[in-house]
């Protein structure tokens, strides 16, 4: 009976005392033994966002950072299907995803007062923080394509047909390319459609969707794909490894801003931890990283990159020749352009 | 009089409980959610409840062709198991000691791999420029790449490999049952190799490949890895609209939709396959 009564008194000692400890911890940043979830895509961004910011972070508070990679879609159906109890802390989400799940109450709106906010551009302050931009282009095999492609209406040359990729559907470069089909042929996206696919289809056969990148740009160096609808980062990544591919942003419209953005959810129970590995992430530091090694252009207007890498990034004033779609368009129509697009895989 | 109880029966409580939890209540969740409503670009779906989903399915012939597409492939496969794992499985079974074992081993390894692993090489193998590819253009066999990945045909190679085991196994368990004294009095009859195969063999090993092509089938039904790599997201199975639909465009109810018409499809093929050799043995006896 004794030890009973002790247990209780011990563990009503230990309830009333943890919101202190709580309150403690957030103000000392003493986040020891908090584990933070992160939802973030793999591959090389995974390699910088461990080396810049997990590695420190979980070094010098003693926290662990869970890295659960992935694309995504899976990422943004886990975090409305888990608003009440968020299994991701942090995800990065893209530019139009971010602000969705902002506007739907699943993630947290911007805050401003993160030491590194207000070095941020003001497109990167809105819809989730920004981390990088690219810019989707064309990138093609310059060995194979001999009259260099400008602009987005080549992709309908005859010497590229039936080699031309792209991603499976639906996806932010598929859902753009829609859009910029009917910009650059002068179609009504809202009463053409049917028009805009037909045009997709005269690309036709398609030799590949892709969903990896080194699949497909081994297919691109073998010839079998002659160019892809990418963003600038990607190419830049293959090209550095010897890939025969070239990266041009085209004209009529011209290249399209993507934009990867960093939310946290509503209701997760490591705010600060996670408020503290966002600012890490918009740091000086961080997105000269991300700039130097995977050429993702800085959100931060403080990182300053040299001639070189600058030549491969979208960079300062640059940012605001890039094309910006209607995106809150583009997700009321994704379900039909989805159904249409499997039609024309299934006459491909 | 008092009935007694099997108390051993208690010991399917266990199971019963996983199976409520792993399967029937979510069988509950999908089909509540294929009467739920769905406007683009929402990602969680609404109330009014709906038929649309089920409409749209049938409205729009893409989708009952992914299904005549899935079951073509299947059968196909099923087939091609059949034919291929029936020598392995007769071959297996006439083993004995060491030799037995190490061929079960390589026949279980696959399973054991997994499908991701296994259709990753199978990918690498299947490139134009691949190992394949390479070897019949260098015997000069064929005089261009032939294109395996991004085809239906690939995606059969695929699950023919991933699935053999499913059609050995019950084949090999089958002909082993078959008593020694049976195939003996045939022999003494001056019954010759091929007449006691075709005549004993065959048809009492039949029990096993009608299992093997029901798992072959089923599974292939149901695959989702294999169509979408080496299919190169250019061969549309029922797996991989689901994904689509659920993961990718957040169109749960018609996701569920398409599952739960997939799941009416297998009871029916569950049935059907479960009442003809019951009927076919009834004939037998009359």
């Amino acid at each position: 009976m004794k030890r009973r009564l002790l247990s209780v008194l011990l563990a009503a000692v230990m309830a009333c005392s943890m919101p202190v400890v709580a309150f403690a911890d957030e103000e000392e940043k003493d986040f020891k033994d908090e584990t933070l979830v992160v939802g973030v895509w793999g591959g090389t961004i995974e390699e910088v966002l461990r080396e810049s910011v997990v590695d420190p972070m979980e070094e010098e508070y003693g926290c662990n950072i869970e890295l659960v990679l992935g694309g995504t879609s899976e990422r943004k159906a886990k975090m409305y299907a888990e608003v009440d109890n968020p299994s991701m802390d942090v995800l990065f989400l893209n530019i139009y995803e971010s602000k969705q799940a902002i506007d739907d109450g699943v993630a947290q709106e911007v805050d401003t007062s993160l030491s590194n906010f207000d070095s941020l551009y003001d497109f990167a302050q809105t819809g989730g923080y920004g981390m990088s931009i690219m810019g989707l282009g064309i990138c093609y095999n310059n060995e194979l394509v001999t009259e260099p492609i400008t602009s987005w209406k080549d992709l309908w040359r005859e010497d590229l047909k039936g080699k031309v990729s792209l991603t499976t559907f639906p996806s932010f470069e598929d859902d753009a390319f829609v859009d910029i089909t009917a910009q650059a042929w002068d179609l009504d996206l809202e009463t053409q459609e049917e028009e805009v696919f037909d045009k997709i289809a005269e690309l036709g056969p398609f030799p590949l969707f892709f969903t990896d990148l080194d699949e497909l740009f081994l297919e691109m160096k073998q010839g079998t794909v002659k160019a892809a609808v990418m963003f600038n980062s990607y190419s830049n990544d293959y090209i550095e490894q010897g890939f025969p591919v070239e990266f041009v942003y085209p004209s009529d419209p011209g290249s399209v801003l993507a934009k990867d953005t960093i939310v946290i959810s509503k209701n997760t129970a490591h705010e600060a931890l996670a408020k503290e590995f966002v600012n890490r992430c918009l740091s000086v530091e961080t997105q000269t990283a991300y700039a130097e090694n995977i050429y993702f252009s800085p959100c931060n207007k403080e990182v300053v990159v040299d001639d070189e890498i600058a030549e491969k990034l979208v960079y300062g004033d640059e940012v605001d020749k890039l094309v910006t779609l209607d995106w809150d368009y583009i997700l009321t129509r994704e379900s039909d352009w989805t159904d249409m697009y499997n039609k024309i895989i299934e006459g491909n | 009089m008092k009935k007694s109880v099997n108390k051993a029966n208690f010991m399917l409580i266990p199971l019963t409980i996983v199976f409520i939890i792993l399967f029937i209540i979510p069988f509950i969740v999908l089909l509540y959610y294929s009467f739920l409503s769905y406007k683009s670009g929402q990602v969680i779906p609404t109330t009014p409840y709906t038929i649309d989903s089920y409409a749209k399915f049938f409205e729009d012939s893409f989708y009952p062709r992914v299904i005549g597409r899935t079951i073509g492939i299947s059968l196909l496969t099923a087939v091609i198991c059949s034919v291929l794992g029936y020598p392995v499985a007769y071959f297996i079974s006439k083993c004995r000691g060491y030799a037995k074992t190490i061929l079960l081993v390589v026949v279980i390894l696959p399973l054991v791999a997994g499908v991701m692993v296994q259709t990753l090489g199978l990918y690498g193998m299947l490139t134009s420029y691949g190992p394949i590819n390479n070897a019949l253009l260098a015997l000069g066999i064929i005089k261009e790449p032939i294109e395996f990945l991004g085809t239906a045909s690939g995606v059969i190679i695929g699950l023919t490999q991933g699935f053999l085991p499913y059609m050995i196994l019950p084949v090999m368990n089958s002909i082993q049952t078959i008593p020694e004294n049976v195939l003996e009095a045939a022999d003494n009859l001056g019954a010759n190799g091929l007449q006691r195969f075709l005549r004993i063999t065959l048809p009492l090993s039949k029990s096993g490949v009608i299992s093997g092509f029901v798992l072959v089938f089923g599974c292939c039904l149901n695959s989702y890895t294999t169509p979408l790599l080496l299919g190169r997201g250019k061969v549309a199975v029922i797996g991989t609209t689901i994904y689509q639909q659920a993961m990718q465009v957040y169109n749960w109810p018609f996701a569920s939709a398409i599952a739960m018409l997939l799941i009416a499809l297998v009871l029916v093929v569950f049935c059907i396959t479960n009442i003809a050799p019951r009927k076919a043995a009834k004939r037998q006896e009359g």
